[in-house]
Formats: C-alpha cells, structure tokens, sequence
C-alpha cells in the first residue's frame, strides 16, 4: 500500500474527491475511537456499579453478622451481669463456660470486675491480681452511670497475648451505685474470618471501625495499628456529616492501592463496617474487554485507513486517465483544427465523404475550381454529387460515379486518378480519389487543377508536330529532287537547279535544327551558359552592322553615328546572334529596297535605366494580329514561301532578350514597315566607380 | 492530256512534282486553297495532288471537302501531300474522301505512278479503300 498521509497528499492534488475521501476516513476515524471510548467508559462504569452493588451487599453482610455477633456478646453480658447481681461471687463462670451457656469459640473469657478493679469472676482461671483501675472500659463504666456497650480497641490479651476487643457493661447496684463491669473478650479474628469468606478478592479490605476512626477489627489481618488509619477520613468526614451508609473511592497512603470503599454503620452500636475492593482488581475484566475494544478499534482504523488509500490511489489514477483523456481531446482538436486550415488552405479542391456517403466538407479551392456555392453541395450524395458534377463537364471528359473511381483503385490501392474538363471555363481538373483504412470520413476526392500542365504539354504537342512538319517539307524537296537526279536523264541546266534546290533546302533544314537546338539549350539552361561581360552595346552594334553582308543590290544598314558609349552586361554572341536575326529580317521583309537603319535608345533613370537598338525597315510590315504572332515558333510572316527562314528567329531574339532582362517591341504597319527595337538595363560603371566610367 | 492541279505552298515541291508529271500530263499550280478552288473552277481538273497545311483562310482539307461535296467533281481523285504523317491525319483523310496519301518526304516516281494508275482506271496499291 503506497498510500501518503492524508495531509500530504502533494501540490497538485486538488481539494475536491480527494480531500473529501481523507476526510471521511478522518471523520471515520473520530467516530469509530469516539464510540469505543464511549463503549469502554460505559462498560468501565457498568463494571464500578456491578462492583458498588456487591460491595453493598458484602458490606451489609458483614454489617448484619458484626450486629449479630455483638448482639451475641452483649446477651451473654447481659446474661452474665443479670446472674452475677443473683448470685454475686457465686456465680461460676468456669462453669457457664463447660456448659456451652457462654460460647467460648467466639467469646474466649468473660470476667466479671468489682468496683475496685479487681477480678471478681472469670471464665477462666484468674492468675495474680491485676488492677483494671487505669483500663478505659473501666473507667468508662465508673465514671459515667449509663448503662452502654462499650467495645474497646483491640489490645494484647493478657494470658495469651492474642489481639482480643473487649466488651463490657457497667453493673449498677440497686441503689445505683457502681457494682462493677462485666467484661467479655471477642477475637477479632471472628469479624475477619467472616471477611476472608466474602472473597474480596486480593486487594479487597474491611474493617469494623469505631467512631472514633480506630479499627476493631479487620481484614486482612495485621499491622495491629490501633493509630486512626488515613485512609479513613473520607469516611470519618461521612459519618460525622450523619451518613449511616455510603460509598466512596480511596487510595490508601498505606499500600497506595486505590479502591471501591462501601461503609455502613451498624445499628445499636457505634461502629461502622467499612469493605473495600481494590479497583484494579474490580476492573480487571474491564481492562480485558477494554484491550479488546482497543484492538477491534484499531483494526477498525486500519481497515478505514487502507480503505481511503485504496480509494485515494484510485482517485488518483482516474485523475490521471482523466487528465490523459483530457490532454489525448486537446490534441485531437489541435489536430483537427490543422487539419481544417489545410483543407481550406489546400490549392487542391477537396470534397469529403462521410460514412454514409454524403458530402461533408468542401474546401474554398473546390469551390473556386467549379463555381459551386458550398451550400449547393454538402449534404449530397455520392449519385448526387457525381450527377453535379458530371453536368458541369464537357461531354466524354466527365466525371462518373465516386462509386468507378473507387473500383478502379481497386481493392488493394487506396488512390485513382483522372482527368476531367469543366465546360465552362475549360478547366482541366485531376480528380483523385483517396481512402482511408479507417471505418470514419475516410474518402475524400481531391481536385487538382492542371488547365496550366495540360495546355503546357498541348503546346509542346503541338510545338513537335509543328517542327516536324517544318523539317519534312525542305526534306521533302531533298529527298524529292535527289530521287529525281538519281533516276532521270537530265539536262545540265536541270540538274543545276536540282542540286541547288538541295543544297538550298538541305541548308534550310540545318538551320531549323540548329535553331531549334539553340531555343531548346536557352530553355534548358535558362542563361546559365551565358558569358556575360561588361561591353558597350554601340560598338558592339556597330560592328555587326558594318560586318553584314545583305543581299546583291541592298545598302548597308544605315548607323547612326557618333553613338555614345552604352554599358550592358551581355553576352555578345548571343547578342550578335539576336542583332543579325533583326537584321536578316528587316532585309528579307523589305523585298523592295530601301534603307534598314539603326539607331540607338535610352530610356528611364537608376536602377530601371534601359539602352537600346532600333532596326527599322521600309518592308512589307505586319498587321497587329501578326505582330501579336510574330514570337510564335515557326510564324512565318511571308506566306508566299518566297521569303526564306525557319520561322524560329524572333523566337530566339525575344528568348535571348529576356534572358538578359531586357524585352524586344515590335511597332509594324502592314505595307508601311517595321521597327524592332531590342531593350537591355544599363550596367553601371565598371566596380561601381564613377572615376573610372 | 489530263489537266492535274498541283496545291503546295512551297515552290520547290510544285516544281519537283511538275517537273516529274509535266511529260504525260497538263500540269497546272495553286500556292494556297483560294487559287485552288479558283482553278478547279476555271479548269477541267481530272486529279488533284493536295498539300494540307497551307496559308490562308483554307487549308488543304478543306480544298478536299470543297472537291468531294460537289456532285460534279466528287468523282475527281485527290491525293493529299502533307508532312503530317500522324495516324489521325490519315484516317481524317480517308475519312473526308481523300483517295490516297502521300507522307512528305514522298517519292516523285510513286507520286507518277498513282497519278498514271488513277487516271488509266487501273488500280493501285496507294488507294483508299473506301472508309
């Protein structure tokens, strides 16, 4: 049993069952020591009554045999003294004593004293001459004509020297005059015989004391002590307050036993027997039945005890669980509100089933992706939802039941997916569908928009098939004409031609390619491989322009001069590379002739400060839906076939520009001409040093 | 001599596939869908060799739907002559009445020969079967 005190039941215990179940023990506790005191007081109280009625009763038994024994004594006083007024000396008391007339078993000698002191008679043989002159009973008796008993204390007999009492009688002669005493001895053996019968036990005393609190006898004997004994005052107190009978406690100073005193005054005479019982003898039996409430009480305790703190200990550890389940909902709800802010912050859509297949939970993306109100939609079911949404799909990219995407992740998988298109804004939306192995919400379908992937991956598509096609048609005339010249007799002049088709086609093709190639290496590497350094673009303008070779009969493109120097970071090849494109084009466009010029832009201020080129061209011009075309691979502005080109260079133009951060506008009238003008930000000086611009 | 119209928006095919059916045939040119149709309206065309994709507003599809909607011409066989060489583009073909296909890079001679099978009524190996 680990249980702590019930005051130290630590910090963190409350003061509610807890408290409550120590207090009760406590209360318990009180209660149970409460009713055990009360029990052995009770029965203590029980035990000194029981003891105070026989104690009464012994002492009245000794009260009657002490009035019977001296009643006895004094008739044969009485008797002896009516005979020895008869008879005078005549009367033989030896005698009366043979005859049984005096009992001389109890009363061992009677005498008879004349009013000189001297024997007159005796029971037995008087030896010597004592004067009774100077004894108390004889001077009671001459000195006072009352005719009383008077019993003296106990004293040495003469002859045997055994403690005897003597009672005696004053003889009144006819005229009054004092005749002398009748004396009889008694042994107070017999008074304490008598109380060695009553079994008061080993402690138990009695005595027959005179009013004037010295004994006349008693149990047990000894001490012989004729001195008042102390334990008596109580009792002395009593009777001189008038008490003929009582009872009450007394330690004595003599053996400091303390005990159950009972007292009665014998009626006639002027003594009083008291009886004693020692009160740890009279509750002996009390203490046992005490000792065995003690020990009931204890195990009581005990069993109170264990009880609270077993009782505790459980408390304890229900608070725990408790405190655990308490803790285990706080988590759970922690978890749960993540979870909603993820399902509503999803840029997925999702819709949660519950168990009996009925829309629960649509986050804000699902909504966004279809258009729905959510209203419209928690609560339907699985038919419901996959008829919502099914109407809002196109034809033959629709959504089926939950129930098909469900078997098609078959038994094992616990995820499908497939496409659908929303008609109305040609949403392409991914529908997954997901499955918990746990019995609650667990499917749920996830909506991922991916108009953007599907457009990329048509675009690509359609770049392939349109690059091929490009490819196929100068490989058709390759393949074409070679089969030509390798199968027919030909002219020279034909087969001239022939073969300049084929170089001329075969060049074509090789300069998609190498353009395609470098569109796709930009792509990839996003500028990485560019070889970026300082430069000025006017010089580098200028030598590009001056080192173009255009077609018989055209002028050179024509510069502006004295250009100011323009600090850009670029890569020149790359730069050249767009430079000569723009060129190519401003020449190929302008079929009839006329001036290409170039000229030099600067445009805004600090960090957004831009330099550029203009190449403008008296040509054939764009309208706006072909300029809005022009960066379209494979857009080829000439539709005759008579200007040549791949259809990639304003492609790589623009795709050279922006990654340099620079862009690429286009200004263009259909019949009129076209101005490109290629933008870059201006570079500032060389190590940010103005000294050294 | 049979009058065949060559559509193709690049010279040098027009020239190559000319230059190939010239001797046996009266060979006449479209570079896009419009002038197409302008000389099948203009000439007694007996075949068509059709390019696909083309500039401008009609394409060589849409040359064959003209050529096959129209009760007189229905029976005028085309070929069409394109770089698409997809499946579904043959089949659209087929399926729009094309009577054969030819996949850019194509042989001169197998062009020539079909144009000669077709219009001698002998049957070849290029032809549809009808869908």
């Amino acid at each position: 049993m680990n249980s702590g005190p019930p005051a130290g039941a630590g910090p963190q215990s409350d003061r509610g069952p807890l408290g409550r179940v120590w207090t009760a023990a406590l209360a318990l506790l009180v209660l149970t020591w409460a009713l055990i005191a009360w029990q052995v007081a009770a029965h203590r109280e029980g035990e000194l009554q029981a003891a105070g009625r026989d104690l009464a009763n012994l002492t009245r038994l000794s009260q009657a045999h002490a009035e019977r024994t001296l009643q006895n004594a004094d008739q044969v006083l009485r008797f002896v003294r009516a005979r020895y007024r008869d008879l005078g000396s005549r009367l033989d008391l030896g005698r009366l004593a043979e005859q049984g007339v005096i009992d001389t078993a109890n009363f061992p000698r009677v005498d008879v004293a004349d009013p000189q002191g001297h024997y007159a008679l005796s029971s037995r043989p008087i030896s010597g001459r004592t004067s009774l002159l100077g004894r108390e009973p004889f001077k009671v008796h001459a000195s006072s004509p009352a005719d009383s008993l008077f019993i003296s204390r106990p004293e040495p007999d003469r002859e045997t020297g055994q403690q005897i009492l003597q009672l005696t009688r004053r003889i009144t002669l006819p005229d009054g005059a004092f005749g002398g005493v009748v004396m009889l001895s008694l042994d107070p053996g017999r008074f304490s015989r008598f109380h060695g019968d009553l079994q008061l036990g080993a402690q138990g005393v009695s005595s027959v004391i005179g009013m004037d609190g010295t004994a006349r006898a008693r149990f047990p004997e000894g001490g012989g002590a004729v001195a008042a004994d102390p334990a008596h005052a109580p009792l002395l107190k009593r009777l001189a307050a008038g008490e003929s009978s009582g009872a009450y406690t007394v330690r004595s100073p003599l053996d400091g036993v303390e005990r159950l005193m009972h007292f009665r005054r014998l009626a006639g005479f002027d003594l009083v027997v008291v009886s004693g019982l020692g009160l740890d003898e009279v509750l002996a039996p009390h203490r046992r039945t005490r000792n065995a409430l003690v020990l009931l009480g204890s195990l009581a305790s005990l069993l109170i005890l264990s009880l609270a703190a077993s009782g505790a200990r459980h408390l304890r550890q229900m608070r725990g669980e408790l405190q655990a389940r308490v803790q285990a909902q706080l988590e759970l709800q922690q978890s749960t509100e993540q979870l909603r802010a993820i399902f509503g912050s999803s840029p997925d859509g999702l819709v949660g089933f519950d168990a009996s297949g009925h829309v629960r939970q649509v986050n804000p993306a699902f909504l966004r992706m279809t258009g729905a109100e959510g209203g419209d939609i928690e609560g339907m079911s699985e038919a419901q939802f996959g008829g919502w949404l099914s109407a809002r799909c196109q034809p033959g990219a629709g959504f089926e039941r939950v129930a098909a995407l469900q078997a098609q992740a078959g038994p094992q998988a616990t995820s499908a997916q497939r496409n659908l298109m929303i008609a109305a804004d040609k949403r392409v939306l991914q529908v997954g569908f997901g499955c918990a192995d746990g019995p609650g919400t667990a499917r749920v379908l996830a909506f991922r928009d991916v108009t953007h992937e599907t457009e990329v991956a048509q675009i690509q598509s359609e770049f392939l098939a349109t690059a091929a096609h490009e490819l196929r048609t100068p490989m058709a005339s390759v393949h074409g004409f070679a089969e030509v010249l390798s199968t027919q007799d030909l002219s020279e002049a034909e087969r001239r031609e022939f073969t300049d088709i084929i170089l001329q086609q075969s060049g074509n093709m090789s300069r998609i390619l190498d353009e395609l190639l470098d569109l796709a290496r930009m792509e990839a590497r996003r500028g990485k491989d560019f070889k970026r350094r300082p430069l000025d673009l006017a010089a580098l303008v200028h030598d590009t322009a001056r080192a173009y070779k255009p077609a018989a009969g055209r002028q050179p493109p024509a510069l502006e001069p004295d250009a100011p120097p323009m600090r850009v970071l670029a890569d020149a090849d790359k730069l050249r590379q767009a430079l000569l494109n723009v060129l190519s084009n401003a020449y190929k466009y302008s079929p009839g002739g006329g001036p290409v010029a170039v000229q030099f832009l600067a445009r805004g201020s600090g960090s957004a400060a831009q330099v550029g080129v203009c190449i403008s061209d008296p040509g054939i011009g764009m309208n706006p839906a072909e300029v809005a075309q022009v960066f379209e691979r494979f857009y080829r502005a000439d539709k005759s076939g008579r200007v040549p080109g791949t259809g990639l260079g304003m492609s790589l133009v623009k795709e050279i520009m922006e990654l340099h951060q620079g862009e690429v506008e286009i200004v263009s009238t259909a019949g009129q001409g076209t101005r490109v003008s290629l933008w870059l930000p201006e570079a500032g000086p060389p190590d940010g040093d103005p000294a050294h611009a | 001599m049979h009058k065949v119209l060559i559509v193709d928006d690049q010279p040098e095919i027009r020239r190559l596939l000319n230059f190939t059916l010239r001797d046996e045939f009266d060979v006449i040119e479209a570079a896009d869908g419009e002038s197409a149709l302008a000389m099948l309206e203009a000439h007694d065309v007996r075949l068509v060799l059709l390019d696909v994709m083309m500039p401008g507003a009609i394409d060589g599809l849409g040359v064959l739907d003209v050529v096959k909607s129209s009760t007189h011409r229905t029976h005028v066989p085309v070929a069409m002559l394109t770089a698409r060489g997809q499946v579904i583009d043959f089949e659209e073909a087929r399926a729009r009445g094309a009577d054969a296909y030819f996949t850019k890079p194509f042989s001169p001679m197998e062009v020539h020969q079909w144009v000669r099978d077709r219009l001698s009524g002998t049957p070849s190996p290029r032809d549809f079967t009808p869908p």
